[in-house]
């Protein structure tokens, strides 16, 4: 017989190899019990002793979480107890005892029922998933009602997977965590409770997974793989020995780069280099701040709109923002981008017209200066934002430079609004940093001309690559077309890089390619010391950078950029490549 | 009585933790405290009344506090609004 199969949702990464334990949440059944008028207030005061030992109960499930977990943690059961000291949840549950004097366990059953259904009435899928904590105090409260100590779990011999039809986070943090090697959940969300406790300590959960405590009540073994949300029961000896070996090389990998959060991006020959964070969400901070990044080098504001849309954010909302993002990333710089709408993004609700051809239409900078209202309001946040720092925690970039009369007038626009800021009583920079992005062919052509005007410049490949091949990586027609390693674009690049070098100003990369491990070790070479990139990719990028030579990826970048065609180049690449991309297991 | 206009600035709107935060802070004090959106008003001192007003970022929100201490009360919630219930977002 072949090995039963499953599909889930992996809702926090990793693969298990072990033997089931299946548990099974049987609810209590509540039966409604008439009371004699005599009986009623005793039944009340029934249920408050109950309420109090849950709460005791909460209490200490909130201490055990804290020590095992942290304080961040244990906040989850500071909802419980507020729930179960919540006048929204008792007021009702006494009345009704009294009103229709009924036992406190069908109080609490009808009363709670009502609730459930207002959450799950509730359009956000978060909040509506909050109705798993009304359960889960509830059914405390009934188990202390009927007498039930929940408990059972607490003693498991490990290490096993853990199949249930669902988790109650009470019982999750209850649980021998160390015994358990994964979660498999009929039900649940990627963002409930016990969801959230297992990924931070790294264990794979699935959930969603219809018909697993079935699955697993016959079987001996089974696989998890969490990256895939695939379950497989009772696996053949060959499919679990390769499953086993990608776990090693899995943990292998995952205990090296953690090995490298706090260390210096520096090369074997001791080049030092800085990685950025590309952020589009402030949610998106703490990665990055966890991967100890120099800074950020992208924060695309775009997303302020998206969010807001279709309400405009005004100035006190981006300074508000800006201020946030500076103050978490804790005296590192940032690079805010204005608003970089347009394109496919947004492009009709902004500005009000189709485009045959948007993208190489209204977009970028040429978007900001037809909306002068709009930019100037941005940049004021921006500016009022900047003077409550130290000089440098924010600089200001230019999307889609095409000429130098662009961001010399973006420049005057910049002097002129700290002007009328500084008139106004705000405290300013009087040099905040500009820099203009370049993904325009024609900016990098002129990158000696721009390095004069600018305080810095950063490569968007993705866009400079698009206009250079003039190839819509989109289009499944010519998306082949759509070569990174085109040495059109690497003479780009190297122009650009050089120039900044000439001025002695930064040069960025905060495209796709300053995380491509590929291309990593060619932009070292030519010379480029700042990768901006999503901050899940910081760990990868600094153990490859650990791993080369400047001196080294120099005498390769200049040999790479004598080919001619991009399959010469990948091909190159990937042969001097081979030894340091293996060394830490990527595969490109 | 004490009534003022708030926003939720932070990106997750009242979750679970704001949502604690503000019954704390209403705790602390005798009035009675409420808040109220899109004509529905709960007790602020109830987190699954605030759950269940599903305020996201941008909710326009009025409170209304009701007792001896209403002014204060007014004004702590006000500031637990303002920096986004201490979670810098």
């Amino acid at each position: 017989m072949s090995p039963a199969r499953l599909a889930g949702l992996g809702v926090s990464p990793g693969i298990a190899v072990g033997e089931p334990v299946v548990q099974e949440t049987r609810p209590i059944v509540v039966l409604r019990i008439p009371l004699p008028v005599a009986k009623v207030e005793d039944e009340v005061k029934r249920f408050h002793l109950a309420v109090e030992a849950t709460i005791a109960r909460i209490i200490e499930n909130r201490d055990h979480a804290a020590r095992q977990m942290g304080e961040e943690y244990a906040t989850i059961f500071e909802a419980h107890h507020l729930i179960a000291a919540d006048s929204s949840l008792l007021d009702p549950v006494c009345d009704m005892i009294r009103t229709k004097r009924v036992n406190a366990e069908w109080a609490v059953d009808q009363v709670v029922a009502r609730l459930v259904k207002k959450f799950e009435a509730l359009p956000d899928q978060y909040l509506a998933e909050r109705k798993l904590d009304v359960l889960d105090v509830s059914s405390q409260i009934l188990g202390t009602l009927h007498g039930q100590d929940p408990s059972k779990l607490e003693n498991l011999d490990g290490p096993v997977i853990l199949v249930a039809d669902d988790l109650l986070p009470s019982t999750a943090v209850k649980l021998p965590l160390d015994k358990v090697l994964a979660f498999v959940l009929e039900m649940g969300g990627p963002t409930s409770h016990t969801t959230i406790i297992a990924r931070s300590l790294g264990i794979p959960v699935i959930v969603g997974a219809h018909g697993a405590c079935e699955a697993g009540h016959h079987s001996r073994r089974m696989i998890v793989d969490a990256f895939e949300g695939k379950i497989i029961f009772d696996p053949d000896p060959a499919e679990e020995a390769e499953y086993i070996s990608r776990l090693n090389e899995h943990l292998e990998q995952k205990a090296q780069l953690q090995e490298v959060r706090t260390l210096p991006t520096i090369t074997r020959d001791g080049r030092e280099v800085s990685l950025l964070a590309n952020i589009d969400l402030l949610t998106e901070v703490d990665e990055a701040v966890h991967w100890n990044v120099a800074g950020v080098g992208l924060y695309r504001s775009e997303f302020l709109y998206m969010q807001r849309s279709p309400a405009l954010p005004d100035e006190d909302d981006h300074a508000e923002v800006y201020r946030n993002l500076v103050s978490s990333m804790g005296g590192r710089p940032v690079t805010i981008r204005t608003f970089d709408l347009g394109g496919k993004k947004l492009a009709r609700e902004v500005t009000g017209s189709d485009e045959a051809n948007p993208v190489l239409g209204l977009r970028g900078i040429r978007l900001c200066f037809s909306k002068p209202d709009f930019f100037a309001t941005q940049l004021r946040g921006l500016l009022r934002a900047a003077g409550e720092f130290p000089p440098g925690r924010i600089r200001i970039m230019f999307p889609l430079i095409s000429c130098i009369e662009e961001f010399k007038l973006a420049k005057l626009l910049v002097r002129r609004l700290t002007d009328d800021l500084r008139n106004e009583g705000y405290k300013v920079q009087e040099h905040i940093p500009l820099g203009a992005m370049v993904e325009v062919p024609a900016a990098a052509v002129m990158a000696e001309e721009m390095a004069c005007e600018a305080d810095f410049l950063s490569i968007g490949t993705n866009d400079l690559i698009q206009y250079s091949l003039a190839v819509d990586r989109a289009n499944e027609l010519v998306a082949d077309l759509y070569r990174p390693t085109s040495p059109a674009v690497l003479r780009l690049i190297a122009k650009v890089i050089k120039a900044g070098a000439d001025r002695g100003i930064d040069v960025a990369m905060c495209g796709e390619m300053a995380s491509d491990p590929l291309m990593v070790p060619l932009l070292l070479g030519l010379g480029l010391k700042r990768f901006s990139m999503n901050p899940l990719a910081v760990p990868k990028i600094r153990s490859l950078i650990r791993q080369l030579s400047a001196k080294e990826t120099s005498s390769m970048a200049k040999k790479a950029l004598k080919l001619t065609t991009a399959r010469e180049v990948e091909e190159f690449l990937l042969e001097k490549l081979a030894l340091s991309l293996a060394k830490i297991k990527i595969r490109v | 009585m004490t009534i003022r206009e708030l926003q939720i600035i932070n990106k997750l709107g009242l979750h679970a933790r704001a949502a604690a935060k503000v019954v704390h802070t209403a705790n602390e004090f005798e009035s009675e405290v409420f808040l109220g959106a899109d004509g529905e008003e709960v007790n602020a001192k109830s987190i699954l009344g605030l759950l269940t007003l599903a305020a996201t970022q941008g909710t326009p929100l009025t409170l209304r506090v009701e007792g001896p201490d209403h002014a204060e009360a007014a004004a702590a919630i006000e500031a637990l609004f303002r920096n986004c219930f201490g979670e810098g977002e």
